[in-house]
């Protein structure tokens, strides 16, 4: 089963969900707040290997045993649902909430995408910066600075995947591209990324990476590897 | 109230009455007139605070136009910082030839004013042009628009107008054109898209002190101060004047645009397109607690289970709000203080230690078996219309496998799952 976790106007998320149903690939699709609303929450610690559970309040669970990767979209974390307390407690609580839920997260060891970090529930916790920082160490030739400016068509966002680079429409991405986004990948922790390259007077630059992807722009990448994931 | 959707869950009917509205509004002038006010809004619409609320004004006088054509219709948003392509990636739900046509053509001649190409695709073709861009890109923007919308100060929201620019200039031809961009089905969709953020944003902040759904309440240029009436509808002459206003003026302020709702319209994403009643309203009255115990039971209750014959007369209800608890724990009988009467010490009644009574181990009453038998065949309203998916999705033709359908339903019901838990909370 896949899992994704989105917000109800993730059009991205919905549409892979759509596109995964399509291959006939169990799909659960759940709310962040389920994850914390009426639901049994637990990752079990002690074993060979940490144990995350999930059931939610409308019956869907999660176990090791059931779930082949999981897509994870959330734009904040969810906020215990107390009624009572001063301000402090509160505060205390989502932060203990989100300290567990980052646990949670990081117990899975299926693949994940976006899967969240302390600061960025979206996952991805290195800045654009730092990101540039770490692509110059592997020698790859990167933006002076964030190109907020850069008109549209000088940028090519590059899907990187354990199975290929992508650009737009699901078509390979040209070795220039290509080779950069594939050294870039392990970085980044996940099973699939995108990275945005602007061009440079020797070629393109990288620029930094792009958060909550678009899967629809790549056409039928993500859904295909994802669905090859739950093949027996 | 119609609810305006993103364009990628449209039906195919809904995609083709939309298309055919707009048309009608083209053909007629209506479009034209539309794309003249446009042409002398550069300051009153644009480049300041009024931005968007002039333009919930002029977006919803529009969509009226387009419900005098099909009461039906509704403007779609594009929401443009997404692909928007079907669900095997191979084709754009907007671009598409059932919907706005192909981008320009730029296989003969040369390009004309930003860039434009005639459209020879799709039901707008030869009527005004686009870029020849490729349709499995966007113009994205995404960042930018987040960080406009996390704030929750309106002069920092209000940024927007920077990345809806932005598609504007995508499309680019007549639909970057100032004075031509009414014309093109782009500029609602875009419009559309731009004033669901400002309600999405509303709905975001609403709830933080101090929190200005629009500012400045005064002092800003003309007509964008909160309480300003707007051109051209307070039917002033600068620009130009345009009737029928110039004759029958009338005051529109961006304070009259702060809730979408009151103007007869909503959002999928900011209010759901679903009405979801409050539960006592959503269950067949046959279901209600207080019926579901037909008088016949009720009579047959053994009198030891009736809490108003139980209680000692001193103990009513009124004693017990005036006295307290402390008296009220004084005042307890000797068989309450002990644990309860006998009969529960020991199990309960006859009736219930044995299992209730004999309709109850026969299945129930005959009255409780009718009630339902009526709701489910003879047309009783077992779920309401409103809260029932909305499967008109199942029509489309061109998604097989998966239609556009199915993502609106997912999306409806991830909203309705959200309720339900906020009423958890």
């Amino acid at each position: 089963m896949i899992h994704i976790f989105c917000e109800p106007d993730d059009g991205p998320a919905l549409w892979l969900a759509g596109a995964l149903s399509e291959r006939d690939v169990p799909v659960e699709v759940s709310l962040p707040e389920e994850l914390l609303v009426g639901s049994r929450f637990a990752l079990e610690l002690g074993g060979d290997a940490p144990e995350p559970r999930l059931t939610t309040a409308s019956g869907v669970s999660l176990s090791t045993g059931n779930v082949n990767a999981i897509v994870a979209r959330l734009t904040s974390f969810p906020v215990p649902p107390l009624e009572n307390g001063s301000d402090a407690d509160l505060v205390y609580a989502a932060e203990e909430c989100r300290a567990s839920l980052v646990g949670w997260f990081a117990a899975w060891a299926c693949p994940m995408i976006g899967r969240p970090a302390p600061y960025t529930p979206w996952g991805d916790d290195a800045s654009p910066r730092e990101w540039r920082v770490m692509a110059a160490s592997l020698g790859l030739p990167v933006a002076a600075d964030h190109l907020a400016e850069t008109p549209d068509n000088a940028r090519t966002d590059v899907l990187a995947t354990s199975g290929g680079c992508f650009v737009a429409g699901g078509e390979a991405a040209p070795s220039e591209l290509a080779d950069p986004a594939s050294r870039l990948l392990p970085l980044q922790n996940d099973i699939a990324a995108v990275f945005r390259f602007v061009e440079g007077p020797d070629g393109p630059l990288f620029d930094g990476p792009v958060p909550m992807v678009d899967f629809g722009a790549f056409g039928p990448v993500v859904p295909d590897m994802l669905a090859d994931l739950t093949s027996p | 109230m119609g609810c305006r959707k993103n364009l990628t869950t449209l039906t195919a009917s809904e995609r083709s009455a939309f298309v055919n509205a707009f048309l009608t509004l083209m053909d007629d002038g209506t479009a034209q007139g539309y794309a003249d006010i446009h042409a002398g809004a550069g300051a009153h619409g644009h480049g300041g605070p009024a931005f968007v609320a002039w333009h919930r004004e002029f977006v919803r006088r529009f969509e009226l136009d387009l419900q005098n054509i099909d009461p039906n219709v509704s403007l779609p948003y594009w929401d443009w910082t997404q692909a928007n392509l079907n669900s095997s990636g191979t084709q754009s739900l907007i671009w598409r030839d059932d919907f706005l046509g192909g981008p320009g053509d730029n296989s003969s001649g040369s390009a004309g004013s930003f860039g434009g190409f005639p459209v020879t695709t799709g039901p707008f073709a030869g009527r005004f042009t686009r870029k020849p861009f490729d349709i499995f890109t966007f113009p994205g923007t995404g960042g930018d628009i987040a960080a406009d919308m996390a704030s929750p100060d309106f002069n920092v929201f209000r940024g927007i107008e920077g990345p809806h620019g932005s598609a504007h200039v995508f499309c680019g031809g007549d639909v970057q054109a100032f004075t031509e961009t009414c014309r093109t089905p782009d500029f609602w969709l875009i419009h559309c898209n731009v004033d669901r953020l400002w309600a999405q944003w509303i709905k975001d902040h609403e709830g933080a002190p101090g929190f200005e759904p629009y500012k400045p309440v005064s002092g800003g240029p003309t007509g964008h101060s909160l309480n300003d009436s707007m051109w051209p509808w307070n039917g002033t002459q600068v620009p130009f004047g345009v009737q029928p206003w110039v004759n029958s003026p009338e005051i529109v302020t961006p304070a009259d645009m702060i809730d979408h709702l009151a103007l007869g319209y909503r959002y999928d994403t900011v209010d759901g397109c679903i009405d979801i009643k409050p539960l006592k309203e959503r269950i067949p009255k046959e279901f209600l607690p207080k019926e579901r115990i037909p008088k016949e039971l009720k009579e047959r209750l053994p009198k030891e289970l009736s809490p108003k014959e139980r209680l000692p007369k001193e103990l009513g209800p009124k004693e017990l709000k005036e006295r307290g608890p402390k008296e009220f724990k004084e005042r307890l009988p000797k068989e309450l203080k002990e644990g309860g009467p006998k009969e529960f010490k020991e199990g309960g009644p006859k009736e219930i230690k044995e299992g209730g009574p004999k309709e109850f181990k026969e299945g129930g009453p005959k009255e409780i078996f009718e009630n339902d038998t009526k709701s489910f065949t003879e047309g009783g309203v077992f779920i309401d219309p409103g809260l029932r998916p909305d499967l008109t999705g199942a029509d489309l033709a061109f998604e097989p496998g998966v239609s556009t359908g199915d993502v609106s339903r997912l999306r409806n019901d991830l909203l309705a799952r959200r309720a339900d838990l906020l009423r958890r909370r």
